[in-house]
Protein backbone atom coordinates (compact mmCIF):
# COMPACT_ATOMS: atom_id res chain seq x y z
CA UNK A 1 0.00 0.00 0.00
CA UNK A 2 1.58 3.34 -1.19
CA UNK A 3 1.98 6.54 1.64
CA UNK A 4 0.63 9.88 0.86
CA UNK A 5 1.86 13.05 2.52
CA UNK A 6 -0.11 15.78 3.54
CA UNK A 7 0.04 18.70 5.61
CA UNK A 8 -2.80 18.88 8.38
CA UNK A 9 -2.68 22.05 10.57
CA UNK A 10 0.44 23.25 9.32
CA UNK A 11 2.38 19.46 10.29
CA UNK A 12 3.35 17.51 7.92
CA UNK A 13 1.81 13.98 8.36
CA UNK A 14 2.08 10.91 6.05
CA UNK A 15 -0.75 8.35 5.89
CA UNK A 16 -1.89 5.14 3.89
CA UNK A 17 -3.27 5.26 0.50
CA UNK A 18 -7.45 5.04 1.41
CA UNK A 19 -7.13 6.37 5.20
CA UNK A 20 -9.70 8.84 6.02
CA UNK A 21 -8.45 12.66 6.80
CA UNK A 22 -9.51 11.84 10.21
CA UNK A 23 -7.86 8.86 10.91
CA UNK A 24 -4.52 9.84 9.49
CA UNK A 25 -5.08 13.56 11.83
CA UNK A 26 -5.85 11.23 14.79
CA UNK A 27 -2.81 9.15 14.46
CA UNK A 28 -0.67 12.46 14.43
CA UNK A 29 -2.00 13.41 17.84
CA UNK A 30 -4.66 15.81 16.03
CA UNK A 31 -8.31 14.84 17.11
CA UNK A 32 -10.98 16.17 14.80
CA UNK A 33 -14.11 16.73 16.61
CA UNK A 34 -17.03 14.08 16.27
CA UNK A 35 -20.17 12.09 17.77
CA UNK A 36 -20.97 10.18 15.22
CA UNK A 37 -17.68 8.30 13.82
CA UNK A 38 -16.59 5.71 16.12
CA UNK A 39 -13.44 3.32 15.35
CA UNK A 40 -14.22 0.57 12.79
CA UNK A 41 -18.00 1.50 11.90
CA UNK A 42 -19.45 2.85 9.06
CA UNK A 43 -19.40 6.14 8.32
CA UNK A 44 -22.13 7.99 7.40
CA UNK A 45 -20.65 11.54 7.99
CA UNK A 46 -23.64 12.88 9.65
CA UNK A 47 -23.04 15.01 12.46
CA UNK A 48 -20.96 16.96 10.61
CA UNK A 49 -18.54 18.27 13.40
CA UNK A 50 -15.84 16.31 11.68
CA UNK A 51 -15.63 18.91 8.48
CA UNK A 52 -12.45 20.44 7.73
CA UNK A 53 -11.23 22.94 5.02
CA UNK A 54 -8.83 21.72 2.50
CA UNK A 55 -6.94 24.33 0.36
CA UNK A 56 -8.75 24.50 -3.09
CA UNK A 57 -11.35 23.24 -2.59
CA UNK A 58 -14.42 25.67 -1.67
CA UNK A 59 -16.86 23.55 0.00
CA UNK A 60 -16.19 21.96 3.34
CA UNK A 61 -15.20 17.85 3.94
CA UNK A 62 -16.20 15.61 6.48
CA UNK A 63 -13.07 14.25 7.07
CA UNK A 64 -14.21 10.99 8.51
CA UNK A 65 -15.67 9.66 5.27
CA UNK A 66 -12.47 12.17 2.57
CA UNK A 67 -9.90 10.00 1.60
CA UNK A 68 -6.23 11.39 1.85
CA UNK A 69 -4.85 12.43 -1.30
CA UNK A 70 -1.11 13.53 -1.95
CA UNK A 71 0.20 16.77 -1.25
CA UNK A 72 -3.42 17.93 0.09
CA UNK A 73 -3.58 21.06 2.73
CA UNK A 74 -6.20 20.47 5.43
CA UNK A 75 -7.41 22.92 8.13
CA UNK A 76 -9.33 21.48 11.27
CA UNK A 77 -9.32 24.31 13.66
CA UNK A 78 -10.04 27.91 12.15
CA UNK A 79 -12.32 30.26 14.23
CA UNK A 80 -15.62 30.06 11.27
CA UNK A 81 -15.07 25.80 11.83
CA UNK A 82 -14.96 26.59 15.39
CA UNK A 83 -18.01 28.93 15.33
CA UNK A 84 -19.55 26.23 12.99
CA UNK A 85 -19.13 23.67 15.68
CA UNK A 86 -20.52 25.77 18.72
CA UNK A 87 -23.46 26.09 16.86
CA UNK A 88 -24.00 22.04 15.73
CA UNK A 89 -23.22 21.76 19.79
CA UNK A 90 -26.36 24.36 20.50
CA UNK A 91 -28.56 22.99 18.22
CA UNK A 92 -28.06 19.41 19.77
CA UNK A 93 -28.68 20.17 23.14
CA UNK A 94 -31.75 22.87 22.22
CA UNK A 95 -33.26 19.54 20.33
CA UNK A 96 -33.88 17.52 23.17
CA UNK A 97 -33.70 17.51 27.05
CA UNK A 98 -29.74 16.84 27.86
CA UNK A 99 -29.73 17.63 31.42
CA UNK A 100 -25.83 16.71 32.95
CA UNK A 101 -26.46 17.11 36.04
CA UNK A 102 -29.84 14.54 36.83
CA UNK A 103 -27.90 12.34 33.65
CA UNK A 104 -25.48 8.82 34.20
CA UNK A 105 -23.35 9.93 32.02
CA UNK A 106 -22.57 13.15 33.91
CA UNK A 107 -18.77 13.84 33.74
CA UNK A 108 -17.92 10.83 30.60
CA UNK A 109 -20.33 11.93 28.01
CA UNK A 110 -18.93 12.93 24.89
CA UNK A 111 -21.50 15.80 24.11
CA UNK A 112 -20.70 17.56 27.41
CA UNK A 113 -16.53 16.72 26.76
CA UNK A 114 -17.45 18.54 23.22
CA UNK A 115 -19.46 21.39 24.56
CA UNK A 116 -16.94 22.05 27.12
CA UNK A 117 -13.72 21.99 24.42
CA UNK A 118 -15.80 24.30 22.28
CA UNK A 119 -16.40 26.63 25.04
CA UNK A 120 -20.11 26.19 24.84
CA UNK A 121 -21.60 27.64 28.23
CA UNK A 122 -25.01 28.76 27.43
CA UNK A 123 -27.57 27.95 24.28
CA UNK A 124 -28.42 30.66 22.55
CA UNK A 125 -31.70 28.87 20.66
CA UNK A 126 -35.21 27.68 22.05
CA UNK A 127 -34.73 24.41 24.07
CA UNK A 128 -37.59 22.59 22.36
CA UNK A 129 -38.53 20.07 24.94
CA UNK A 130 -39.69 17.16 23.28
CA UNK A 131 -42.47 14.98 25.08
CA UNK A 132 -39.63 11.14 24.45
CA UNK A 133 -40.02 8.30 26.91
CA UNK A 134 -37.39 6.50 28.56
CA UNK A 135 -37.60 3.00 27.85
CA UNK A 136 -36.32 0.52 30.78
CA UNK A 137 -38.27 -2.66 29.86
CA UNK A 138 -35.16 -4.61 28.88
CA UNK A 139 -33.77 -6.70 31.75
CA UNK A 140 -30.16 -5.22 31.71
CA UNK A 141 -29.96 -1.96 29.75
CA UNK A 142 -32.28 1.32 29.70
CA UNK A 143 -32.78 3.72 26.00
CA UNK A 144 -33.68 7.54 27.25
CA UNK A 145 -34.61 9.33 24.44
CA UNK A 146 -33.98 12.53 25.81
CA UNK A 147 -30.48 12.08 25.65
CA UNK A 148 -30.32 10.09 22.20
CA UNK A 149 -28.46 12.90 19.31
CA UNK A 150 -29.40 10.27 16.56
CA UNK A 151 -25.96 9.48 16.07
CA UNK A 152 -26.70 5.68 14.86
CA UNK A 153 -23.64 4.16 16.27
CA UNK A 154 -26.06 1.41 18.26
CA UNK A 155 -27.91 0.97 14.75
CA UNK A 156 -24.48 0.34 13.17
CA UNK A 157 -22.56 -1.53 15.84
CA UNK A 158 -25.76 -4.07 16.16
CA UNK A 159 -25.63 -4.19 12.58
CA UNK A 160 -22.42 -4.62 11.76
CA UNK A 161 -20.27 -6.20 14.85
CA UNK A 162 -23.15 -8.31 16.59
CA UNK A 163 -25.48 -8.69 13.58
CA UNK A 164 -28.19 -8.59 14.96
CA UNK A 165 -29.53 -5.09 13.44
CA UNK A 166 -32.11 -5.14 16.47
CA UNK A 167 -31.86 -1.03 16.29
CA UNK A 168 -32.69 1.04 13.72
CA UNK A 169 -33.92 4.56 13.00
CA UNK A 170 -37.85 5.64 12.33
CA UNK A 171 -39.63 8.65 11.61
CA UNK A 172 -37.92 11.79 10.01
CA UNK A 173 -36.94 14.96 11.02
CA UNK A 174 -36.96 15.88 13.86
CA UNK A 175 -39.43 12.73 14.93
CA UNK A 176 -36.94 10.34 14.38
CA UNK A 177 -36.15 7.97 16.90
CA UNK A 178 -34.17 4.83 17.21
CA UNK A 179 -36.45 1.84 17.78
CA UNK A 180 -35.51 -1.63 18.44
CA UNK A 181 -36.89 -4.24 16.22
CA UNK A 182 -40.15 -2.53 14.69
CA UNK A 183 -40.75 -0.44 17.66
CA UNK A 184 -41.64 -2.80 20.47
CA UNK A 185 -39.93 -1.89 23.77
CA UNK A 186 -36.57 -3.39 24.01
CA UNK A 187 -37.13 -6.18 26.33
CA UNK A 188 -39.69 -7.43 24.15
CA UNK A 189 -37.10 -7.77 21.16
CA UNK A 190 -36.88 -11.16 19.29
CA UNK A 191 -33.67 -10.06 17.62
CA UNK A 192 -31.70 -8.55 20.68
CA UNK A 193 -29.35 -10.90 21.72
CA UNK A 194 -28.16 -8.96 25.00
CA UNK A 195 -24.79 -8.23 24.43
CA UNK A 196 -24.70 -4.25 25.38
CA UNK A 197 -22.33 -3.27 22.77
CA UNK A 198 -24.90 -0.35 21.54
CA UNK A 199 -24.65 1.09 25.32
CA UNK A 200 -21.00 1.17 24.73
CA UNK A 201 -20.63 3.09 22.21
CA UNK A 202 -23.41 5.56 22.59
CA UNK A 203 -21.57 8.93 22.92
CA UNK A 204 -24.29 10.11 25.83
CA UNK A 205 -26.57 8.59 28.25
CA UNK A 206 -29.30 7.84 25.79
CA UNK A 207 -28.07 4.08 26.25
CA UNK A 208 -26.82 2.72 29.69
CA UNK A 209 -26.74 0.06 32.15
CA UNK A 210 -29.39 -0.36 34.40
CA UNK A 211 -28.22 -0.17 37.98
CA UNK A 212 -26.27 3.09 37.66
CA UNK A 213 -27.47 6.39 39.19
CA UNK A 214 -26.42 9.62 38.03
CA UNK A 215 -22.49 10.29 36.66
CA UNK A 216 -21.57 6.70 37.53
CA UNK A 217 -22.13 5.11 33.88
CA UNK A 218 -18.18 4.58 32.38
CA UNK A 219 -18.23 2.87 28.68
CA UNK A 220 -15.96 0.25 27.50
CA UNK A 221 -15.07 0.72 24.29
CA UNK A 222 -12.45 -2.13 23.62
CA UNK A 223 -14.40 -4.89 22.02
CA UNK A 224 -14.59 -3.12 18.87
CA UNK A 225 -11.04 -3.47 18.27
CA UNK A 226 -10.88 -6.93 19.43
CA UNK A 227 -13.95 -8.20 17.87
CA UNK A 228 -13.38 -6.29 14.33
CA UNK A 229 -9.56 -6.90 13.91
CA UNK A 230 -10.15 -10.86 15.13
CA UNK A 231 -12.78 -11.32 12.65
CA UNK A 232 -10.79 -8.89 9.90
CA UNK A 233 -7.26 -10.34 10.60
CA UNK A 234 -8.29 -14.03 12.16
CA UNK A 235 -6.11 -12.25 14.94
CA UNK A 236 -6.76 -11.95 18.65
CA UNK A 237 -5.13 -9.17 20.13
CA UNK A 238 -4.98 -9.08 24.00
CA UNK B 1 -52.09 36.42 -12.03
CA UNK B 2 -54.48 36.60 -14.53
CA UNK B 3 -53.56 33.32 -15.93
CA UNK B 4 -52.34 30.62 -14.01
CA UNK B 5 -50.33 27.78 -15.50
CA UNK B 6 -47.52 26.36 -17.19
CA UNK B 7 -45.64 27.71 -19.97
CA UNK B 8 -42.50 26.99 -21.77
CA UNK B 9 -40.07 29.84 -22.00
CA UNK B 10 -36.46 29.88 -23.97
CA UNK B 11 -33.68 30.58 -20.65
CA UNK B 12 -33.23 33.90 -20.69
CA UNK B 13 -36.29 35.43 -21.14
CA UNK B 14 -37.10 38.29 -18.41
CA UNK B 15 -39.10 37.34 -15.40
CA UNK B 16 -41.16 40.70 -16.20
CA UNK B 17 -42.42 39.04 -20.12
CA UNK B 18 -43.21 35.71 -18.46
CA UNK B 19 -45.27 37.52 -15.61
CA UNK B 20 -46.85 40.25 -18.06
CA UNK B 21 -47.09 39.01 -21.42
CA UNK B 22 -47.74 35.16 -20.83
CA UNK B 23 -49.18 35.21 -16.86
CA UNK B 24 -51.33 38.60 -18.57
CA UNK B 25 -50.32 40.27 -15.77
CA UNK B 26 -51.58 41.47 -12.39
CA UNK B 27 -55.41 42.00 -11.63
CA UNK B 28 -56.71 44.67 -11.23
CA UNK B 29 -56.81 46.13 -7.79
CA UNK B 30 -53.82 44.24 -6.94
CA UNK B 31 -50.48 45.16 -6.77
CA UNK B 32 -46.71 43.00 -7.32
CA UNK B 33 -44.61 42.10 -4.65
CA UNK B 34 -42.86 39.15 -4.82
CA UNK B 35 -42.07 36.29 -7.21
CA UNK B 36 -40.35 33.04 -5.53
CA UNK B 37 -38.57 30.85 -8.31
CA UNK B 38 -36.72 27.62 -8.02
CA UNK B 39 -39.76 26.30 -5.41
CA UNK B 40 -39.55 25.85 -1.81
CA UNK B 41 -36.26 26.66 -1.51
CA UNK B 42 -35.58 28.96 -3.79
CA UNK B 43 -35.66 33.04 -3.26
CA UNK B 44 -37.99 35.91 -3.33
CA UNK B 45 -37.35 39.00 -5.86
CA UNK B 46 -38.83 42.11 -5.13
CA UNK B 47 -40.28 44.65 -7.82
CA UNK B 48 -37.03 46.33 -8.90
CA UNK B 49 -35.59 42.86 -10.05
CA UNK B 50 -38.38 42.16 -12.34
CA UNK B 51 -36.21 42.71 -15.38
CA UNK B 52 -33.98 40.06 -14.36
CA UNK B 53 -33.01 37.54 -17.18
CA UNK B 54 -34.17 34.01 -16.22
CA UNK B 55 -31.02 32.24 -16.20
CA UNK B 56 -28.90 30.31 -13.77
CA UNK B 57 -26.14 33.19 -12.83
CA UNK B 58 -28.69 35.75 -12.97
CA UNK B 59 -30.67 34.30 -10.79
CA UNK B 60 -28.08 33.20 -8.72
CA UNK B 61 -26.64 36.74 -8.74
CA UNK B 62 -29.63 38.18 -6.73
CA UNK B 63 -29.78 35.60 -3.90
CA UNK B 64 -32.72 32.77 -5.71
CA UNK B 65 -32.32 30.03 -8.35
CA UNK B 66 -33.68 28.17 -11.19
CA UNK B 67 -34.57 25.25 -8.89
CA UNK B 68 -37.64 23.68 -10.55
CA UNK B 69 -38.60 26.62 -12.66
CA UNK B 70 -41.25 27.05 -10.51
CA UNK B 71 -42.57 30.34 -9.76
CA UNK B 72 -45.30 32.01 -7.57
CA UNK B 73 -46.37 35.24 -7.61
CA UNK B 74 -46.88 37.72 -4.55
CA UNK B 75 -49.04 40.72 -3.79
CA UNK B 76 -48.39 43.33 -1.46
CA UNK B 77 -51.21 41.25 1.14
CA UNK B 78 -48.74 38.23 1.94
CA UNK B 79 -45.65 38.61 4.70
CA UNK B 80 -42.68 38.37 3.70
CA UNK B 81 -41.62 36.76 6.96
CA UNK B 82 -44.63 34.63 7.05
CA UNK B 83 -43.60 33.22 3.86
CA UNK B 84 -40.08 32.65 4.93
CA UNK B 85 -41.60 31.38 8.02
CA UNK B 86 -44.01 29.07 5.51
CA UNK B 87 -41.32 27.39 3.34
CA UNK B 88 -39.24 26.88 6.79
CA UNK B 89 -41.94 24.93 7.69
CA UNK B 90 -41.92 22.66 4.40
CA UNK B 91 -38.09 22.28 4.83
CA UNK B 92 -38.24 21.57 8.38
CA UNK B 93 -40.96 18.91 7.50
CA UNK B 94 -39.07 17.45 4.91
CA UNK B 95 -35.89 17.01 6.65
CA UNK B 96 -34.90 13.37 6.34
CA UNK B 97 -33.13 13.67 10.11
CA UNK B 98 -29.38 12.51 9.09
CA UNK B 99 -27.89 15.43 10.23
CA UNK B 100 -27.92 17.83 12.40
CA UNK B 101 -27.61 21.04 10.78
CA UNK B 102 -30.68 20.60 8.52
CA UNK B 103 -32.71 18.32 10.95
CA UNK B 104 -32.30 20.45 14.05
CA UNK B 105 -31.09 24.08 12.49
CA UNK B 106 -34.70 23.90 9.98
CA UNK B 107 -36.53 23.61 13.46
CA UNK B 108 -34.92 26.50 14.92
CA UNK B 109 -35.01 28.78 12.02
CA UNK B 110 -38.42 28.16 11.59
CA UNK B 111 -39.15 29.06 15.13
CA UNK B 112 -37.51 32.27 15.05
CA UNK B 113 -39.58 33.24 12.25
CA UNK B 114 -43.06 31.96 13.98
CA UNK B 115 -41.79 34.43 16.97
CA UNK B 116 -41.31 37.01 15.04
CA UNK B 117 -45.12 36.69 13.07
CA UNK B 118 -46.40 36.90 16.14
CA UNK B 119 -44.66 39.88 17.28
CA UNK B 120 -42.19 38.63 19.63
CA UNK B 121 -39.07 38.99 17.87
CA UNK B 122 -36.11 40.30 19.16
CA UNK B 123 -33.14 42.63 17.57
CA UNK B 124 -30.88 39.37 17.73
CA UNK B 125 -32.86 37.50 15.69
CA UNK B 126 -31.03 39.01 12.78
CA UNK B 127 -27.90 37.64 13.99
CA UNK B 128 -28.58 34.20 14.75
CA UNK B 129 -30.84 33.37 11.62
CA UNK B 130 -27.44 34.64 9.79
CA UNK B 131 -25.69 32.22 11.46
CA UNK B 132 -28.18 29.49 11.09
CA UNK B 133 -28.36 30.29 7.93
CA UNK B 134 -24.38 29.49 6.75
CA UNK B 135 -24.37 26.73 9.03
CA UNK B 136 -27.11 24.75 6.89
CA UNK B 137 -25.76 26.09 3.37
CA UNK B 138 -21.95 24.80 4.37
CA UNK B 139 -22.19 21.90 6.98
CA UNK B 140 -25.30 19.93 5.87
CA UNK B 141 -25.20 16.91 4.02
CA UNK B 142 -27.23 17.27 1.37
CA UNK B 143 -28.69 19.71 -1.05
CA UNK B 144 -32.11 20.11 1.00
CA UNK B 145 -30.30 21.72 4.24
CA UNK B 146 -27.92 23.53 1.75
CA UNK B 147 -30.75 25.58 0.13
CA UNK B 148 -33.22 25.35 3.03
CA UNK B 149 -32.29 28.99 4.08
CA UNK B 150 -32.66 30.93 0.87
CA UNK B 151 -36.17 31.88 1.18
CA UNK B 152 -35.22 33.60 4.48
CA UNK B 153 -31.67 34.90 3.08
CA UNK B 154 -33.43 36.55 -0.05
CA UNK B 155 -35.94 37.98 2.14
CA UNK B 156 -33.38 39.06 4.71
CA UNK B 157 -31.76 41.05 1.47
CA UNK B 158 -34.99 41.84 -0.31
CA UNK B 159 -37.37 42.78 2.07
CA UNK B 160 -35.81 43.52 5.16
CA UNK B 161 -37.55 46.12 6.22
CA UNK B 162 -40.58 43.71 7.17
CA UNK B 163 -38.40 42.11 9.36
CA UNK B 164 -37.58 45.14 11.24
CA UNK B 165 -41.27 46.53 11.05
CA UNK B 166 -41.84 43.08 13.08
CA UNK B 167 -39.41 43.33 15.21
CA UNK B 168 -39.17 46.94 16.34
CA UNK B 169 -42.58 48.39 15.48
CA UNK B 170 -44.36 45.49 16.34
CA UNK B 171 -46.61 45.95 12.84
CA UNK B 172 -46.72 43.82 9.93
CA UNK B 173 -46.55 46.23 7.03
CA UNK B 174 -48.77 43.32 4.59
CA UNK B 175 -51.50 42.81 7.60
CA UNK B 176 -51.13 39.73 7.30
CA UNK B 177 -49.49 38.69 10.98
CA UNK B 178 -51.33 38.93 13.92
CA UNK B 179 -50.07 40.23 17.14
CA UNK B 180 -51.19 40.90 20.15
CA UNK B 181 -52.21 44.66 21.03
CA UNK B 182 -49.56 45.40 23.86
CA UNK B 183 -46.13 43.92 23.69
CA UNK B 184 -45.82 41.10 25.87
CA UNK B 185 -42.27 41.00 27.45
CA UNK B 186 -40.15 38.79 25.58
CA UNK B 187 -37.54 38.05 28.45
CA UNK B 188 -36.71 34.41 28.45
CA UNK B 189 -35.97 33.10 31.54
CA UNK B 190 -32.43 31.73 31.26
CA UNK B 191 -31.76 27.62 30.86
Amino acid sequence: MSVRTLEVDGQVITALEGQTIFSAAWESGIHIPRLCHIGVLSNPGACRLCLVEVEGQQKLRASCISEVTEGMVVRTDTPSLRAQRKLIVELLFAERNHICSVCVMDGACELQDLAATLGVDHIRLAPQYPHLEVDVSHERFGVDHNRCILCTRCVRVCDEVEGAHTWDVQGRGRNSTVITDLGEPWGESDTCTGCGKCVQVCPTGALFLKGKTVAEMRKDRSFLKYIVTARKEKLWIA
Amino acid sequence: MARAGLVEVTIGSPLRKILYDLGGGVPAGYEFKAAQTGGPAGGCIPAAHLDVSMDYDSLQSIGTMMGSGGLIVMDTSTCMVDIARYFMEFCREESCGKCIPCRAGTVQMHDILARITRGEGREDDFLMLEELSGLLRTASLCGLGMAAPNPVLSTLRHFRNEYESHIREHRCPAGHCRMPAVRVSTEEVPA
